[in-house]
């Protein structure tokens, strides 16, 4: 299993298609997919397809309000609906048959995109997980679950689109989801089930020692991540004040989890000049400017774009980093133009 | 003192006299966000003298360097820890009211 994409509910795709051109910049965006059409057999979604690295950023707007993303966006407005993993074929069925016998809100049928050979279903997000989650694969072969499953004939248009906008920003990585959730030790049991793995504790990021994180802002998290390829990974957040901003929020929207924000990473001597164009762009910057991590000896700096201009999503912009196979972090100096002292080549032994 | 800023910004919640609010929990996000010229060249950590006309003011200290002509917000002027900063409200108002905002650079 492993993290492949990232999905927003908008309103106006060509209006969220333009601003994430602006914060991710044309030229970190290889490629971007038109779909119109697409089907998952309860309700027909349009989008875009952005082919950022490593993870994909999905933009979909349904068509009608009654099916699952059509619900979310008239319940909770713009903002992020699902991640979607993948999974060889034997995992992705396997997985399907396994959440169903543990009693899991699975979707009745998998729906199999026929124009892409690809199936996929739902794990609700009335689970014990709390959110919307969906798993995917690319068939090398028919299902076995065939009866079970939805075949389609969608999307009905899938098509690279032809993007005017040039946007150049420094090299942005997408490769963290935040999700907060209301109880530690069961949720993190729960979600390692769900993605078949354990959890790595990020106390401190570079020695995973545990600790709590203050935000300054009134929340204060017990952070654990589960960690995929290319540094790719689910932050777990539990935070521990129950009159903390975030426990107010899930607690009025009577939810057990909730995604948070997300987390891109830029070159490291860049994130200032990062910032200021992003404020010249006219997003809206938390801060004044991006701050210093000084906890446990952090040392990235990191900024926030308020979800007001970003379609409802918090984002979170942190100096550019990699995990080795234990999710230890290391700074990643590889693009990085400015210095005095140069890196040193085998830091990290990665 | 010089003219650093001024905005025209809408209360979000009414208050009474000897309240003590700041500047988060009196404006709501789009207000917030409401840009700000920047009139005059300030250093971070340069105090300034934010006006609540006829409401209460405050000294906070900006958090940045800020250059003139550049547009900025309470949140881009200010640090939480700032922007978050009690005043007391020297007058009843009620929600909706527009309330100009003046920072003096001192």
């Amino acid at each position: 299993m492993d993290m492949r994409s990232i999905n927003l509910v908008v309103k106006d795709l060509d209006a969220a298609l333009s601003t994430y051109l602006k914060l991710f910049g044309t030229n970190n965006i290889p490629e971007i997919l038109r779909v119109k059409g697409l089907n998952d057999g309860t309700e027909t979604i349009d989008g875009y397809y952005l082919k950022t690295q490593p993870l994909n950023l999905g933009l979909w707007a349904p068509r009608g309000t009654t099916g699952r993303i059509g619900q979310f966006l008239q319940k909770n407005g713009e903002g992020i609906h699902h991640l979607t993993f993948q999974m060889e074929q034997d995992e992705f069925e396997e997985t399907y048959t396994r959440f169903k016998a543990q009693g899991r809100p699975v979707s009745n049928k998998i729906a199999y995109l026929g124009r892409l050979s690809e199936a996929f279903f739902w794990l609700d997000g009335s689970g014990e997980q709390g959110v919307p989650m969906q798993f995917g694969t690319k068939c090398s072969r028919g299902l076995k679950l065939w009866e079970n499953t939805d075949y389609l004939d969608t999307p009905k248009v899938i098509e690279p689109a032809k993007i005017n906008e040039v946007h150049i920003r420094p090299r942005i990585v997408l490769n963290s989801a935040m999700v907060t959730i209301n109880e530690s030790e069961k949720q993190r049991e729960v979600w390692a089930s769900i993605l078949s793995r354990e959890p790595v504790i990020q106390g401190n990021i570079f020695t995973l020692e545990p600790g709590q994180v203050n935000d300054g802002r009134g929340n204060i998290f017990i952070p654990v991540r589960f960690g995929f390829s290319q540094s790719k990974g689910i932050n777990l957040y539990r935070a521990i004040n129950p009159e903390g901003p975030i426990n107010k929020v899930m607690r009025k929207k009577g939810v057990k989890g909730m995604y948070h924000n997300l987390a891109c990473y830029v070159t490291r001597d860049q994130v200032h000049t990062y910032f200021k164009q992003l404020e010249d762009a006219g997003f809206s910057m938390v801060d004044p400017k991006p701050a210093l991590n000084t906890n446990k000896g952090n040392g990235n700096y990191f900024f926030f774009v308020h979800p007001r201009s970003a379609f409802g999503v918090l984002w979170e912009v942190v100096s550019i980093f990699i995990r080795n196979e234990a999710v230890k972090a290391y700074y990643d100096w590889s693009d990085t133009k400015v210095y005095m002292l140069p890196p040193d080549e085998k830091a990290g032994n990665l | 003192m010089e003219m650093f800023g001024s905005v025209v910004l809408r209360l979000n919640k009414s208050v009474n006299k000897g309240d003590k609010e700041n500047l988060l929990s009196l404006f709501d996000a789009d207000d917030r966000f409401k840009p700000i010229e920047v009139l005059t060249d300030a250093e971070e950590d340069t105090t300034v003298k934010v006006i609540l006309e006829g409401l209460g003011e405050i000294d906070l200290k900006l958090g940045a360097d800020m250059e003139k002509k550049q547009k900025k917000t309470i949140m881009t002027l200010f640090w939480f820890a700032e922007r978050s900063k009690n005043m007391e409200m020297q007058r009843k108002a009620e929600a909706g009211e527009n309330v100009t905002l003046k920072i003096l650079k001192t």
